[in-house]
C-alpha cells in the first residue's frame, strides 16, 4: 500500500511531520542544513529577540552560553533520560533573518519554523513582522518564557490571560499571513480557556512541552549534583526519552480540551512508536531535541522508515488519519468497566521458568499463580483478580497476557 | 633422551575477564529470578542473584561481601571450576541469549577485590575458647579453617609443602590462573587470624597424644596426596612421569622439566587434559591421550576437554598401554597399545575387554601417566584410622568423625570431589559439624 507521510500543518506542506528544535543549541546553520539534507520535514529556529546580541560564532563565546549536559544513567542503560541547564539566551533578529533566508534557499520544500520571544507590543509586532519578511514558513511564539510583571514578579507569560491574549494579537498582526504556533508549558492550569484565547486572537497551532526542572543525579564522592560545573550546579531541564509518558498525559489532557487548534509536541519522543502514539494522542507535528542530540540527524530515516511501515500495515494511507484516534478511549478511574472478569494468561513455549510473576502476585497479597516442582508457573483463574502486574514484571516481551473470560 | 632437551620455565597467562561497565551489562541481563536456580545448585549456596542484583547497582563491595560469606574463594573458584555445568547450566536466561557469565563476574569481583586497597574481611566474633588443628592447606581445609574462625574458634593449619594452597598452588595449571590471585586468596585467610605452619611432615612431627593435649579437635584435610603407579612391563628407567608431577613443576617453577618431542598420556581425568593442555601451550606439538574407555565413560570438564581439544590435542579411545620399547639406556623409543572392547553392564559400569592381536606401535619418547590418586598412607597408619574399601578414609557421613572421634575428615581423602568449590562446601560442613560437636562437649 502507497503510504506518504506527507503532512499539512496550519495549511503548510510538509513532507513528513518530524521537526528539529534547536539543535544545535547556538544555531549552527551547518548543522541544520545538514538536519534538512537528511530528510528531517523542518527545522525550528532558536527565540529571536530585538534585545540580543548577534552571534559570534567562536568557542571563547559559546563557552558561556552552552547548555551543560548530564544524562540520566539506569544500571547498564546509559541516558536513559537527559537533564541539561541552559542559559536563557535568545538570538538577534538579524541572525535569525539570515538562517531563514539561507535554509529556505536551500530547502524550498522544508519548513523553517522561527522561534521568536517578545515582552512588549513593539517587541511582539517587530519581531514577526520581521521574520514574515524574511520567509518564514510558521513562527512560533514562545509564551512559555517568564516575563516582567508590573509588580515585579517573573511569571510565565500564559498564565496572564490578558497578556497573553493581547500578545497573541499583536504576534498575529506582526505575522501577516504567516501561520503562527504558540508555546506553552503544557503544565498549564486553565487549558480550555487558554486554548480558547488563542483561538479567538487568532493563533493557528499550540506547541507542547514537558520539561520538569530536574536533577539526574548527585556524585556520590563530593555530593555534588549534576551536571555541575565545579561545584556548583543547578536545577536542569529535563526532556530526555523519560519524558515520553508524562507528554502524552499532557497531550490526552490538552487534546481533550482544546478546539480547532492544531497541536505540536517537543520532547520525549526517540522512536517511531512514540511518534505514532503521540499522533494517536493528537499531535500533527513532531519535535526532537534530545533523540537529534543523541542519535544525531540520520534517526530520520529510522522514524519515516518505523511510521510508514506501520502505516502500510494497518492499511491507513496518511498520518493525518491517525491524529487524536486514541483520545476517545479515556475515561476517569471511577468509569473503568470493572464488572467483566479478565484474567492473566502464560505462553507456555516462551516462559523461561524465572517465577517472577509468581513473586509479584504474592507481593501483592492475591496468590493467583502456583508454581510446580519444574518451576513451571500456572494462574489459578478463581483467584486471578487481573490487575495485571505479573504482565508487566515477565522479563520475556509477549510471554504473558491479559485475557477476557467469557461469561 | 636422543633428541634435544627443553627446558621449562613455566609460564603465566592471565584470564581474560570483563572489564566494569562490561560486568554491569552482563548483571542487567539476569532475570533476577525467584528463588533462583543459580544460587540452589551453588555448592556453597551462595545467592548468586543477590550478587547479580547488588552489580548492577554498581555496589561491587556489596557484592563482593555476599559471595565471600559463603565462597572465600571467588577468583580462585570462578576460573577453575566448572560454572557451565553449574550455576550457568541451570540459569533460566539460557532460553533467551545464553546464559549470564556468572564466572566471568565473580573474577570481576575477585579481581576489584584483589586490586582494592582495603581487601574483604569479614569481622571475627568473639572467641569461643576452642582450638582446631587441620592437616592439609588444601581446599577443604582452607575453606573449613575459614568457617571455624568465623565460628570464634582458634585454627592451627599444618602443611607439608612449602606454599600453602594444596591443588591451587600445585595442581591447577597457570593457563588457567595467575599465581597472583591465589597468593591473593590464601594469603586472606592468614589474615583472617589462622596459624599456618609449612614444610612440616605431620607423619613424623605429629604426636596424637599431645594434639589431644592442646587442641580441641583435629582435622584431616590432606586429599588424596599420592598419585597411584601402575605396573609396566618393560625397561621402566625410562622417562616416565606422573600428571600430578608435570603440573606441580609447571606450577612451582623450581624441578627443570626435561621432556621429550612426543609424549603420550595414560589416562582420562582432567589432570591428564591439563596435562595435555599446558604440554601443548608451552610448545611441545605431538601429545597423545591415550583413554581406555570412550568419551562418553570420561569424568571431566567439558571446557577443559574442548580447550584440549583446540590446543591440538589427539587422543585415542579404546586403547590400553601394553609394553614399552626402549633401549638399553632406558630411553623409550616407541609404546605398543593394544585396542579394547567395551561392554556395558547392568549396574551401569562398562567392562573393558583387551583384543588379542590388535597390538600396535606409536613412535613415543616420554611418557606422562595420570590414572587417579591414593590416599598418603603415613598419617592414616599412625592415627589407627579405619578406611574404606577405595582407600579413602572412613568417617560418619553425618559427623564427620573418624574412627576416632577426636579426629575429624573432609574432602577428597573422605570421598570423590570432583570441584574445588564442591571441596570448599566439604570443607565448610565439617567445620559447622566441628563446632557443633565441641559446643555440645561443653
Amino acid at each position: 500500500m502507497e503510504v506518504n507521510l506527507k503532512v499539512k500543518f496550519c495549511g503548510v506542506t510538509m513532507p513528513n511531520p518530524f521537526v528539529v528544535a534547536k539543535v544545535p543549541p547556538l544555531g549552527n546553520l551547518e548543522v541544520m542544513a545538514a538536519q534538512l539534507a537528511a530528510g528531517w520535514g523542518g527545522v525550528l529556529l532558536r527565540n529571536a529577540s530585538l534585545n540580543a546580541e548577534p552571534e559570534k560564532q567562536t568557542v571563547s563565546t559559546w563557552r558561556f552560553r552552552t547548555p551543560i549536559y548530564r544524562g540520566v544513567d539506569y544500571e547498564d542503560k546509559r541516558m536513559l533520560d537527559l537533564g541539561w541547564i541552559e542559559p536563557d539566551s535568545p538570538i538577534s533578529l538579524d541572525d535569525s533573518e539570515k538562517a531563514i533566508r539561507t535554509l529556505k534557499e536551500k530547502f524550498p520544500d522544508r519548513v523553517v519554523i522561527a522561534g521568536m520571544v517578545g515582552t512588549n507590543r513593539d517587541e511582539w509586532l517587530k519581531v514577526s513582522r520581521r521574520l514574515n519578511q524574511a520567509g518564514a514558513d510558521i513562527i512560533e511564539c514562545d509564551f512559555s518564557v517568564k516575563t516582567d510583571d508590573p509588580g515585579g514578579q517573573k511569571v510565565p507569560l500564559a498564565q496572564d490571560f490578558k497578556l497573553l491574549e493581547k500578545a497573541a494579537r499583536y504576534v498575529r498582526d506582526g505575522a501577516r499571513n504567516t501561520p503562527v504556533m504558540i508555546k506553552l508549558p503544557g503544565t498549564l492550569a486553565a487549558k480550555a480557556q487558554t486554548a480558547e484565547i488563542l483561538k479567538d486572537a487568532g493563533a493557528d497551532a499550540i506547541n507542547l512541552f514537558y520539561e520538569p526542572k530536574g536533577i539526574p543525579g548527585i556524585n556520590l564522592t563530593n555530593f555534588v549534583p549534576f551536571p555541575n560545573v565545579g561545584a556548583k550546579s543547578a536545577l536542569s531541564a529535563m526532556g530526555g526519552a523519560a519524558v515520553k509518558p508524562y507528554t502524552l498525559a499532557l497531550l490526552a489532557e490538552w487534546g481533550l480540551a482544546v478546539r480547532g487548534l492544531e497541536i505540536s509536541v517537543l520532547g520525549g519522543a526517540y522512536n517511531w512508536r512514540d511518534c505514532v502514539e503521540y499522533v494517536l494522542m493528537g499531535a500533527s507535528l513532531l519535535q526532537f531535541h534530545g533523540a537529534v542530540l543523541q542519535r544525531g540527524e540520520g534517526l530520520v530515516e529510522d522514524l519515516k522508515s518505523g511510521v510508514s511501515d506501520y502505516l502500510a500495515e494497518k492499511m491507513i494511507s496518511s498520518v493525518d488519519k491517525l491524529v487524536g484516534k486514541s483520545l476517545p478511549f479515556l475515561t476517569t478511574e471511577e468509569k473503568l468497566p470493572r464488572s467483566g472478569r479478565i484474567v492473566a494468561a502464560i505462553d507456555d513455549k516462551l516462559c523461561t521458568r524465572c517465577g517472577i510473576c509468581f513473586r509479584v502476585c504474592n507481593g501483592l497479597g492475591y496468590f493467583a499463580i502456583n508454581m510446580s516442582a519444574q518451576r513451571k508457573p500456572t494462574i489459578d483463574k478463581k483467584k486471578c483478580v487481573g490487575d495485571g502486574l505479573c504482565v508487566a514484571a515477565c522479563p520475556v516481551v509477549n510471554c504473558m497476557s491479559l485475557r477476557r473470560l467469557a461469561k | 633422551m636422543a633428541n634435544m632437551p627443553k627446558v621449562i620455565k613455566g609460564f603465566t597467562s592471565e584470564t581474560t575477564t570483563l572489564s566494569y561497565p562490561e560486568a554491569i551489562e552482563e548483571a542487567a541481563r539476569c532475570y533476577l529470578c525467584h528463588d533462583a536456580p543459580c544460587s540452589q545448585v551453588s555448592p556453597t549456596r551462595t545467592d548468586i542473584a543477590g550478587v547479580i542484583s547488588r552489580m548492577r547497582s554498581r555496589n561491587f563491595r556489596g557484592a563482593l561481601r555476599l559471595v565471600k560469606e559463603t565462597n572465600f574463594f571467588p577468583g580462585i573458584t570462578s576460573r577453575v571450576s566448572p560454572y557451565d555445568e553449574l550455576c550457568e547450566e541451570v540459569c533460566l536466561r539460557r532460553k533467551f541469549g545464553g546464559p549470564i557469565r556468572i564466572a566471568e563476574l565473580e573474577r570481576v569481583l575477585s579481581d576489584y577485590d584483589r586490586r582494592s586497597r582495603h581487601p574483604y574481611l569479614p569481622e571475627i566474633p568473639e572467641s569461643i575458647g576452642k582450638k582446631v588443628a587441620i592437616v592439609g592447606s588444601g581446599p577443604t581445609g582452607l575453606a573449613a579453617a575459614v568457617e571455624l574462625v568465623l565460628n570464634g574458634c582458634k585454627v592451627i593449619m599444618y602443611e607439608a609443602a612449602r606454599v600453602p594452597g594444596g591443588v591451587f598452588t600445585k595442581g591447577i595449571p597457570s593457563y588457567l590462573i595467575s599465581d597472583e590471585v591465589i597468593e591473593h586468596e590464601v594469603q586472606m585467610v592468614l589474615e583472617l587470624g589462622v596459624d599456618l605452619v609449612t614444610g612440616i611432615n605431620a607423619g613424623e612431627s605429629i604426636n596424637l597424644v599431645s594434639m589431644k593435649r592442646s587442641f580441641d579437635a583435629l582435622l584431616l584435610a590432606i586429599g588424596m596426596g599420592m598419585p597411584r603407579r601402575f605396573q609396566i612391563p618393560g625397561n621402566i628407567k625410562g622417562d616416565i612421569f606422573t600428571g600430578v608431577d608435570i603440573l606441580e613443576s609447571l606450577k612451582l617453577k623450581e624441578k627443570r622439566l626435561r621432556l621429550g618431542e612426543k609424549i603420550v598420556i595414560v589416562g582420562g581425568g582432567n589432570v591428564s587434559l591439563d596435562v595435555a593442555t599446558a604440554l601443548l601451550k608451552i610448545g611441545i606439538e605431538d601429545v597423545t591421550l591415550i583413554y581406555r574407555r570412550d568419551r562418553q565413560h570420561m569424568h571431566v570438564f567439558r571446557n577443559r576437554y574442548e580447550l584440549a581439544k583446540k590446543c591440538g590435542m589427539k587422543i585415542r579411545f579404546r586403547t590400553v598401554l601394553k609394553e614399552i620399547v626402549c633401549n638399553d639406556q632406558g630411553t623409550i623409543s616407541g609404546l605398543i597399545f593394544q585396542r579394547t572392547d567395551l561392554k556395558e553392564k547392568d549396574d551401569s559400569k562398562v567392562e573393558i575387554n583387551v583384543i588379542e592381536g590388535s597390538e600396535f606401535t606409536l613412535e613415543a619418547d616420554t611418557l606422562i601417566y595420570s590414572i587417579g590418586q591414593v590416599l598418603d598412607r603415613d598419617l592414616v597408619d599412625q592415627f589407627n584410622l579405619e578406611t574404606t574399601e577405595d582407600g579413602r578414609i572412613k568417617v560418619n557421613p553425618e559427623t564427620n568423625q573418624t574412627s576416632d572421634p577426636f579426629i575429624f575428615a573432609a574432602g577428597s581423602c573422605v570421598e570423590r570431589v570432583n570441584t574445588v568449590i564442591g571441596a570448599l562446601a566439604k570443607g565448610q560442613t565439617v567445620a559447622r559439624n566441628i563446632v557443633a560437636r565441641m559446643l555440645a562437649e561443653k
